[in-house]
């Protein structure tokens, strides 16, 4: 039994959800851990941030999203709206406000509420399983790294996890 | 450490989405690892489906699914409607669409109007890992798994993974 662990760092564009697709690196990340079966686990601890697989939808709209990355973002924007200001939603709240400032977060970062909400809807994990070397993904699977805070441009980690023999 | 990889042949029906119950699959591939301590992971693949574990609710409707699973249906009808026609989403665009075409596999343009089931299958998850003491998976008295296989547009063969992992 072999464990591998990796970080793969990305920077968001801030302007709106980003999709990172991170397939190649994962790829890689297994292809050098030598494993031949086992499970590769996408894991990402930011708590405004989800790891999603899904197939390349090719065309593109003007904001650079894939089609099914824009729909996917317009489902979201109808039932967890993208907070606009305070008093939108609950969060973020008086002490959360304090709290964040004194952590080096001023007032309009703290308005990811919709990033929260969608991250925890979303998971922030995939389990893929290996199989004679490969990662099970299918013909078209990708992976995705989704970094919902639209507040500002930030620096992410993923974390690639490889165990098996 | 052992870890054993085996795969689960399903077949959906289309028309709507098609809930697969393949609890005693599962527990006959743990059994038979005679794994007793781990956990295991029930996965799909394919980018239209997800795995979720729920308690079986008796009652069915006149299509055959569970009042649970039609109310899970009727929910995502809400919050992601059944793509109808193009135009509907953004997703197929007219590259996937040519893509498709050029595969040679599609039987039309149409088989691409699944749009909602890749959005719905993201909103579950492609998997669920679950834990296993003294050889038993612990779903609880009334945990089953299902594999859900959320295109509606045709009846599609598919592939449900099993990976068990432990001592």
């Amino acid at each position: 039994m072999k464990i591998i662990r990796e970080t793969i760092p990305l920077t968001s564009t801030g302007q709106r959800p980003t999709f990172h697709t991170i397939t190649d690196q994962v790829k890689e990340i297994v292809k050098n851990a030598g494993i031949q079966i086992g499970s590769c686990l996408v894991y990402s601890r930011h708590t405004t941030c989800a790891v999603m697989i899904d197939e390349d939808s090719f065309d593109k709209s003007y904001t650079g999203l894939t089609y099914l990355q824009q729909d996917l973002t317009d489902v979201f924007e109808k039932i967890i709206p993208t907070c606009r200001k305070e008093g939108q939603y609950m969060h973020p709240g008086p002490e959360l406000t304090i709290f964040a400032a004194e952590h080096g977060e001023d007032k309009p970062g703290t308005l990811n509420t919709d990033a929260h909400l969608r991250s925890s809807i979303m998971g922030r994990s995939e389990t893929i399983p290996i199989f004679e070397g490969n990662l099970e993904l299918g013909e078209f699977g990708h992976i995705y790294f989704v970094d919902f805070d639209h507040t500002r441009a930030r620096e992410r980690q993923v974390i690639i996890q490889v165990s098996g023999q | 450490m052992k870890i054993v990889t085996e795969k689960i042949d399903l077949q959906s029906k289309g028309l709507n989405p098609t809930f697969h119950d393949v609890t005693n699959e599962v527990k006959e591939i743990v059994k038979n690892t005679g794994v007793q301590h781990g956990n295991i992971v029930v996965y799909s693949q394919h980018t239209t489906c997800s795995v979720m574990t729920q308690e079986c609710s008796h009652d069915k409707t006149y299509f055959g699914l569970e009042y649970l699973q039609q109310d899970l249906c009727n929910v995502m009808e809400k919050l992601i409607p059944t793509c109808r026609a193009e135009g509907q989403y953004m997703h197929p665009g007219k590259e996937h669409i040519d893509f498709a075409m050029s595969l040679g596999t599609e039987e039309g343009e149409w088989t691409s109007l699944n749009t909602e089931a890749h959005l719905r299958s993201t909103f579950f998850g492609r998997s669920e890992t679950i834990l296993l003491v003294d050889g038993e998976l612990q779903l609880g008295e009334f945990g089953y798994i299902y594999f859900i296989d959320w295109d509606q547009v045709r009846a599609r063969k598919r592939v449900c993974q099993v990976q068990v992992l432990g001592e």
